[in-house]
């Protein structure tokens, strides 16, 4: 039984230069990217982000209490009630920011929205997404239907699987929030590295666009079952939201595998055990990148395994074990698609 | 918004059937009389910056609600120790400082009512275990009492302001 940890992203793999300070880069915008859905998901618990729902009833009543000759009485008051009513509020996250990285002519490529009716009431929102954005260098085909709903649940679009949404509209209830998916095809003669096409999806309340989306403007009995007033907040009901795509016609994609092994047969890391990781990098896409280094330092509490470093099926430039922190150091030269992924493995034990 | 969701029904339902009143009024010996309000900023016909109360029928989370009770002695004779109490309703956070009685001393309750004392003298426990000093919108009753009898005939109000959460 072996334990093994699995990362991978796809990064864009530039012409010239060392590869792998912007894969890190990338890597850490990745990471806050996923922070970021994280505490989104987490806001979402029920901590009433608008407030008091729609139409509950505020009872307030007052109570005496005295004496009247030596006698302890009381009297109550009449119990005064307020209704609680509806405030439009919507934000939307795109999820894949700084930018989603495609291949010319990919087709099924969604932009991931994160939905959330921050307002106090059940709402519904039309959607609507437009790919001729002003500032950017192609267009996105839009899909027919464009808009997807993650009807599986499990964060990304999967063609076929996630349904479109029906009549563009969404309803939600308060401080619920849902991911969208805006699929487009890539158009094939996109072929500068770097390029970048826009699409902006757009969500508008149904009683905002009744009522009007400057802030503070209202509904009189436009709240949820008509008893109350509806009032427009201050994300005026609507959200137009921009996602990016950027094309590179070569692409890099660095999986690295930890398989943990220790001296009584197990998987658990105790000192003394054994890490082997598997870094695997495959090139895929029209180009060539160039200048290929892969570095990795070793993790802290752990020794590297001397002369476990290892590059499969290879040739490198070169593959070495050095520097401060020390790490290792593989040179690749220049990779295209045509060449079979190649494998750094190394050992560590755990100090 | 237009469609009627089953927990908007429900809501509704709720509404119509739960009557307005909670509990019956007691007027006993010492009448009482709640209202709340909402207070607007506007200009009068003057050109000056006025507040204007008018009934928090309806209000918004963040809308500031003022309550305020009348209390008349109704009876024939003095009444003693005076105590008005009002639960601070839950989705009502106190507004420090606002509560108001002409002649009364103010308390307040973070046990739900069970003790009061003057703000203080209030302590809660935190969440990291230790017991700090009570913040106003941890309080949940405010207890004003009347200083000195009140003699039959006499009136007087008592007043705080909540935000809605």
């Amino acid at each position: 039984m072996m334990q093994t940890f699995i990362e991978g992203r796809r990064f864009p793999v530039m012409r010239k230069g060392p590869v792998f300070s912007k894969e890190v880069a990338v890597m850490k915008r990745y990471l806050v990217a996923v922070l970021t859905v994280l505490a989104v998901f987490l806001a979402a618990q029920p901590v009433w982000a608008a407030g008091t729902p729609v139409n509950t009833v505020i009872a307030n009543q007052a109570t005496a209490d005295y004496l009247i000759n030596s006698n302890p009485l009381s009297s109550t008051s009449n119990t005064v009630s307020t209704a609680v009513a509806e405030v439009i509020d919507v934000v939307v996250v795109w999820q894949d920011s700084p930018s989603l990285v495609v291949s010319p002519g990919d087709a099924d490529q969604a932009l991931a929205f994160l939905m959330s009716n921050t307002g106090n009431g059940a709402e519904t929102f039309d959607l609507s997404a437009t790919s001729t954005v002003p500032g950017d260098d192609f267009d996105p085909v839009l899909q027919a239907p464009a808009l997807y709903a993650d009807t599986n649940t499990n964060g990304v679009y999967d063609a076929g699987t996630d349904l479109a949404i029906a009549g563009s509209t969404v309803t939600l209830n308060a401080d619920e929030g849902v991911l969208i998916f805006v699929v487009s095809n890539i158009p094939a003669g996109i072929s500068t590295d770097g390029f970048t096409g826009d699409t902006q999806l757009t969500v508008t309340s149904q009683t905002a666009a009744a009522a009007g989306t400057t802030p503070g403007s209202g509904l009189s009995n436009g709240g949820d079952g008509g008893a109350v007033d509806a009032v427009v907040g201050s994300t005026s009901g609507t959200a137009t939201v921009t996602g990016t795509y950027q094309v590179f016609t070569t692409q890099l994609t660095i999986l690295k595998n930890a398989t943990v092994s220790n001296a009584f047969g197990g998987t658990e890391p105790i000192p003394g055990a054994t890490i082997t990781y598997d870094i695997i990098v495959t090139v895929s896409g029209s180009g060539q990148a160039d200048s290929v280094v892969v570095t990795d330092p070793i993790p802290g509490n752990t020794t590297y395994s001397s002369g476990t470093l290892a590059v499969n099926p290879g040739p490198a430039v070169s593959a070495t074990v050095g520097g401060a922190p020390l790490g290792v150091a593989v040179d690749f030269g220049t990779l295209d698609s045509t060449n079979t992924p190649q494998t750094i493995t190394f050992d560590v034990t755990i100090d | 918004m237009k469609r009627i969701t089953l927990m908007t029904l429900c809501s509704m339902v709720l509404l119509l059937s739960v009557p307005v009143t909670g509990f019956a009024q007691e007027k006993g010996h010492i009448e009482l009389k709640s209202i709340a309000e909402i207070e607007l900023e506007t200009t009068d016909d003057k050109g000056e910056r006025v507040w204007v109360r008018s009934p928090a029928e309806k209000a918004f989370p963040g809308d500031e609600i003022i309550f305020t009770t009348t209390y008349t002695n109704i009876s024939e004779e003095r009444a003693d120790n005076v105590a008005i109490t009002n639960p601070i309703p839950e989705q009502i956070t106190y507004r420090a400082d606002s509560a108001e009685g002409q002649g009364a001393v103010v308390t307040f309750s973070v046990d739900g009512g069970r003790t009061f004392d003057k703000p203080e003298n209030l302590r809660v426990t935190g969440e990291d275990g230790r017991e700090r000093p009570a913040r106003p919108s941890e309080y949940t009753h405010i207890r004003w009492l009347l200083q000195g009898a009140l003699p039959p005939g006499r009136e007087g109000t008592v007043s705080f302001r909540g935000i809605i959460k």
